[in-house]
């Protein structure tokens, strides 16, 4: 039985002359939180937006659960999450009402409050915050808006790029809960972030990608901090 | 003490908090009003608009101008052969020649092929005959197939209309431009002030469209002859300067303001739907529903008091009064006695009967279409391009007013020709002498008709109103984007 | 999926402080365009009432004169030997007296939806007064007699039709152009396309949306505007309903397709009021002056000074009257004059008839002539005028609602005509010396107003839309991505 729930085989994608992913391919097993790390201009964010469906590889191919995304993207898309760097919501709508119509947009399903409350909650999000505007959220209680979406949809793969740029330390703290009570309820997590230090704390394989390609590969639990470290700025260098 | 260092006086200092445009700079003006064509000169979009612009009003600016010349020949020749005939009629009593009558034609306002006003929807022609003030008739709508009336086809109203229109858009697009890249925190660390940073958008962006409307307006320069018409067309081309920069003015300060807001500029462009298209219509219909007066009521007043007057042709009781009155005058028994024609005096009478009411009830009609104006007026409010379609339609002599003059010139043509006649008649013919008639040339006498003339003194000072709501426009727009220039400083600083 | 997307763009609306001001300020809007277009078809109808009853009150002088006759009470002036001095009673027997005083009402009867559109009643005579003497009548006719301020007849009326053709647009402008846009710049888009949306499906579900609050306000508008005047069920009642939706909708893919475009909120907006500006300000302005033939108004201005030279040369030159008595003898009673019956032929009336009918001629030939020029611009329109299809919608619907200049211009037709029967009675009566009966009088032929058949131009226009409605449909359904 295949317990890879993401894979990625031989993918290429090109902007114009630039190869931005050269030949990538890796898999993310069920209930894992994997990290894509990497200097800026890597090629992270462009592989978890094909990841995501929002566009195909000029080459290669990507399946989730076994769908192909170039061939099932609905389906497979269906058992994914995606939060972009910023996650935007609709501000002048409440957490609960923005996670109401996304979830019903992404699924069909119309959930009671409570079980929007109780998705946002087990997210993280204050329950003072839920009925309020999005427009007075911070990043990271957007985030979590976008965490709760995750878990009220079921998401089986939840795609993170950059989650916890920009967060304070106590929030990252927050999201690092958050990231593990999802791979808690047996979904994976692809994260892309250049942060070696909060990835090493959360995920349990850091994959390092340079120029598009996939240039080494940890184990965080394997390795000592400092030996991460070291290898990974030689590789980026 | 050195002239940097000198303390401001406290008009400056007040000067400088009103108006921040004014405050020294650091950067000239120049330089990045420099920057700003070449980034609007850059922009396809913006050259596109105004090419387009250029086009549109060329072509309102050159079918005007034919509409008006062939309008305006068929009036003047008209105009000529009717004199002639009058001056040619065959020998016929006065009262007779009375009911013949003549007609006059409107004169052609001094701006008319680039502003036609109210004039295609105003009678031309005026019928003068005894007894009856008539109104003036073929107005050049009455016969059009199609007649857009929201918008305009000639020059002035689509310089103002279309013109003002992208202005406001064009303003507020290169208002919004530096809040929408982030870049007032590189150019004021530039050391370039917010204040000179919105007068060159406005600038810019007035100028743009103000260029665009050139060609047409130089082709105009050629065809704008006769009387006070340059200066008419000078005065209307400063004020659609100003009327320009006004909206582009509150098109880069409302961008600059609400550049990255989502319904900015869709806030913009209905307000402007609003103050152009809808208030006044809605005001026109609020205005005839609070102070109603139609033709007709007015018609039927007039009938109703010609009743209780001599009547030329009729049998009424004032008949019998006034004739009384004239054989006591004149000392004889009756009528018939009289050196005098009886039937003359009469209709003399009638006229003066009916030309008292006509100048009652027809003073009331006009104090109330003045009092609906006043009412319509209030659209002016709702922005500058509504008192500016009005005082583009005055600098043009094709408003209310105009044909108002040409309307009691018209009348006081007709009473003096037909006064003129009755007395003719009644000093050189008795009573019942239906026959008689003047001598061969007596027609010739009578000279043609002139119509008023306009000035431009008088146009302006009527219509001072309009001139000083666009003027406060203008300090409007001024304070707008010295707020937003303040705006800029505050929040870049 | 879309209608999840509705769901949630309703909710987006309902929290908008600025779509509830837009929602009532159109409320207002529609209101007032209702009770502004049935103040005018009030004041249509009572304008024709007071026209029926100058009308009747000109009737009833002359009945009077009958019964006067008739009783022996007071004899008519003899009009061949007044003296001009005694106040005139006409003698209505006598068809020379009778083709002045006896006056005809052609009247205009109100288009079934005036009161939803306004046209040009407020331009063109709605009634005339019809007599035997030269259609002079009809050229001088003055202006409609409803509105006294000329501002307000040069700025139009705001009716139900300038609020489909001019506010909806403007309002769908408002909501529609950033119906990607604002996802795109907010940063939703991102989120939403990996949920598995697509941009087809958001352009649709905002047009569904959107498109349907403004073509409901309009509807709802129109049905009781519609329902006011009992044409709620009516051929032209459901073309006004059915052409609204199909106008709005054009509206609502021709904006979907700006949006489509994929500028930015700017840029959009930019685009959408500028489509609006040019689609219903400038070009159909500019359509109707390029397609205006020259000479629609110049006839009409001449025919006063062709008739006072032809009367001159009749009154002056006794050579002229002869040729003049000559040439209408010949023509409009097929003799020579010598043969002309000595009953008819009454000094100085006959040369005042000759004029009288001559001058008609004149009159109208000036009118035909600009009837022509007319036929020549509505032609080009109809055959050009689907290029702008604001302008051809507005004229169909005025056409529907029957306040088209088309109606107008037939209505002068008929009315001509309609004169022109009356005079050549009057004038076949004064050839045979006939005298009015009280029967003829009472039997006069009325005027009656033949509805033309409304053009297949509505049809033309409306599938017009249709097609360009879809073919933007297609652009606007075509597969996009909806984040890059």
């Amino acid at each position: 039985m295949n317990t890879n729930l993401l894979t990625l085989s031989n993918v290429n994608k090109r902007y114009g002359d630039r190869l931005i992913v050269d030949s990538l391919s890796f898999s993310v097993a069920q209930g894992s939180i994997t990290a894509l790390l990497g200097p800026n201009g890597a090629g992270k964010t462009t592989t978890m937006k094909m990841c995501a469906g929002l566009f195909s590889p000029d080459s290669g191919s990507i399946s989730i659960a076994g769908f192909d995304l170039n061939v099932d993207r609905r389906t497979a898309q269906g058992f994914t999450t995606f939060l972009p760097e910023n996650v935007a919501l609709y501000t002048e709508l409440t957490g609960r009402e923005n996670l109401a119509h996304l979830l019903e947009i992404s699924t069909g399903i119309r959930l009671s409050n409570s079980d929007l409350d109780k998705a946002l909650v087990v997210a993280g999000l204050p329950a003072e915050a839920i009925s309020r505007n999005v427009s007075t959220y911070s990043k990271g209680m957007r985030q979590k808006v976008g965490i709760a979406l995750a878990l009220a949809k079921e998401a089986k793969l939840l795609l993170l790029d950059e989650p916890t740029s920009g967060l304070d330390p106590h929030s990252a703290t927050e999201f690092n809960r958050a990231i593990h009570e999802v791979a808690g309820r047996g979904a994976s997590v692809l994260m892309a972030t250049h942060d070696i230090w909060r990835a090493r704390e959360v995920a349990d394989r850091l994959l390092v990608m340079v120029q598009g390609r996939l240039a080494v590969e940890f184990d965080p639990k394997t390795l000592s901090a400092e030996e991460i470290e070291r290898q990974f700025f030689l590789n980026v260098r | 003490m050195p002239e940097a260092n000198k303390p401001n006086s406290p008009l400056e200092e007040r000067r400088n908090t009103l108006f921040p445009l004014f405050m020294p700079s650091r950067v000239r003006f120049a330089s990045y009003f420099f920057l700003e064509w070449k980034l609007v000169c850059k922009d396809r979009g913006a050259i596109f608009t105004s090419f387009f612009l250029a086009l549109v009003l060329l072509f309102a600016f050159w079918s005007g101008k034919n509409a008006d010349l062939a309008e305006t020949e068929a009036l003047h020749t008209a105009a000529e052969r009717v004199q002639t005939e009058w001056e040619t009629q065959p020998p016929r009593n006065p009262h007779i020649a009375a009911h013949y009558g003549i007609l006059v034609y409107r004169p052609r306002a001094p701006l008319q092929a680039i502003e036609p006003g109210i004039f295609p929807y105003q009678g031309a022609v005026t019928f003068l005959e005894a007894h009856s003030r008539n109104a003036p008739i073929l107005s050049p709508a009455s016969v059009q197939v199609a007649e857009n009336r929201y918008g305009g086809t000639r020059f002035s109203p689509m310089l103002q209309v279309t013109a003002g229109f992208l202005a406001l858009v064009l303003g507020y697009l290169i208002g919004a431009r530096e809040a929408q890249r982030g870049m007032s925190l590189l150019l004021r660390g530039l050391g370039a002030q917010g204040a000179w940073i919105i007068a060159a958008k406005a600038a810019v962006t007035g100028m743009l469209v103000f260029l665009a409307a050139c060609p047409a307006l130089v082709l105009a320069t050629f065809y704008i002859n006769g009387g006070d018409a340059i200066l008419r067309f000078s005065v209307l081309v400063i004020s659609s300067l100003l009327h320009l920069f006004i909206l582009a003015g509150l098109g880069v300060g409302a961008g600059s303001w609400l550049g990255t807001a989502r319904f900015g500029l869709a806030a913009v462009a209905f307000s402007w739907g609003l103050s152009v298209l809808i208030m006044p219509r809605m005001l026109d219909i609020a205005a005839e529903q609070l102070i109603p007066l139609t033709q007709q009521q007015l018609d039927a007043a007039i009938a109703a008091d010609f009743a209780k007057g001599p009547d030329g042709h009729g049998n009424t009781e004032a008949n019998e009064i006034f004739e009384r009155q004239i054989l006591e005058q004149y000392d004889v028994e009756h009528k018939e006695d009289l050196l005098l024609n009886f039937d003359a005096l009469l209709m003399q009478a009638d006229e003066e009967h009916r030309g008292r009411i006509y100048d009652i009830r027809l003073a009331e009609a006009e104090t109330i279409r003045k009092r609906q104006d006043r009412i319509r007026r209030l659209a002016w409010v709702f922005g500058p391009t509504s008192p500016m379609l009005d005082l583009s339609m005055h600098l043009a002599g094709a408003d209310a007013s105009t044909q108002l003059r040409f309307d009691e010139a018209a009348e006081i043509f007709r009473r003096n020709m037909i006064s003129r006649l009755n007395r003719h008649m009644a000093e050189n013919s008795r009573t019942g002498d239906w026959e008689w008639t003047p001598a061969d040339d007596y027609y010739t006498s009578f000279a043609a008709f002139k119509p008023p003339s306009t000035t431009l003194k008088e146009d302006l000072i009527s219509n001072f109103p309009a001139a000083l709501v666009l003027c406060l426009w203008g300090l409007i727009t001024l304070r707008i984007l010295t707020m937003a220039a303040k705006r800029l400083n505050t929040i870049t600083l | 999926m879309i209608s999840s997307l509705i769901r949630l763009d309703l909710a987006l609306l309902r929290s908008s402080r600025a779509f509830w001001l837009l929602f009532v300020f159109l409320i207002m809007a529609a209101t007032f365009a209702l009770i502004a277009g049935l103040d005018w078809r009030t004041r249509y109808v009572n304008a024709a009432q007071v026209a029926r009853e100058q009308a009747a009150e000109a009737h009833n002088m002359l009945a009077k004169v009958y019964e006067d006759l008739a009783s022996g009470r007071q004899e008519p002036s003899d009009v061949d030997n007044y003296d001009g001095a005694s106040p005139f009673i006409p003698d209505p027997r006598d068809p020379y007296v009778a083709g002045f005083y006896h006056e005809q009402l052609a009247e205009l009867p109100p288009g079934n939806l005036l009161g939803l559109a306004t046209g040009s009643t407020e331009l063109r005579s709605t009634h005339h007064t019809i007599r035997s003497v030269p259609v002079a009548t009809l050229i001088r006719i003055g202006e409609p007699a409803e509105r006294i301020n000329p501002g307000a007849l040069a700025a139009g009326r705001f009716d139900l039709l300038a609020f489909i053709i001019y506010l909806c647009p403007l309002t769908l402008a408002i909501l529609l152009f950033d119906a990607v846009a604002r996802e795109r710049e907010g940063g939703q888009a991102a989120l939403l396309a990996g949920l598995g949306l697509r941009q087809k499906e958001l352009l649709l579900a905002r047009g569904l949306t959107r498109g349907s609050i403004v073509l409901l306000m309009a509807l709802i508008a129109s049905i009781i505007g519609l329902a006011l005047l009992g044409q709620l069920m009516s051929i032209a009642g459901l073309i006004w309903l059915g052409g609204t939706s199909i106008y709005l909708l054009f509206w609502t893919a021709l904006l979907l397709g700006v949006a489509r475009l994929g500028y930015g909120l700017i840029g959009s907006a930019a685009i959408a009021f500028t489509t609006w500006l040019v689609l219903l300000l400038v070009m159909p302005g500019l359509m109707e002056r390029a397609l205006r033939p020259s000479g629609l108004l110049e006839p009409r201005i001449m025919a006063d000074a062709e008739v006072r030279k032809v009367e001159r040369e009749v009154s002056v030159d006794e050579a002229s009257r002869a040729a003049a008595k000559a040439l209408v003898a010949r023509k409009y009673w097929q003799v020579d004059f010598d043969e002309v019956p000595t009953c008819a032929n009454r000094e100085g009336i006959v040369s005042e008839y000759v004029v009288r009918r001559l001058s008609d001629e004149i009159y109208t030939a000036a009118m035909r002539t600009g009837r022509e020029r007319e036929q020549i611009y509505e032609d080009r329109l109809d055959r050009w005028s689907w290029l702008v299809p604001t302008l051809a919608f507005r004229r169909s619907m005025e056409l529907v609602a029957g306040v088209s200049p088309i109606r107008q211009r037939a209505f002068e037709a008929q009315a001509i005509d309609y004169h022109a029967q009356w005079r050549n009675r009057v004038t076949d009566a004064l050839f045979t010396c006939y005298q009015f009966t009280r029967s003829d009088f009472e039997n006069a032929p009325q005027f009656k107003w033949n509805e033309p058949l409304v053009s297949s131009m509505p049809w033309g226009v409306m599938s017009f839309l249709v097609v360009f409605t879809l073919l933007i449909g297609r652009y606007v359904l075509s597969p996009y991505p909806l984040f890059q």
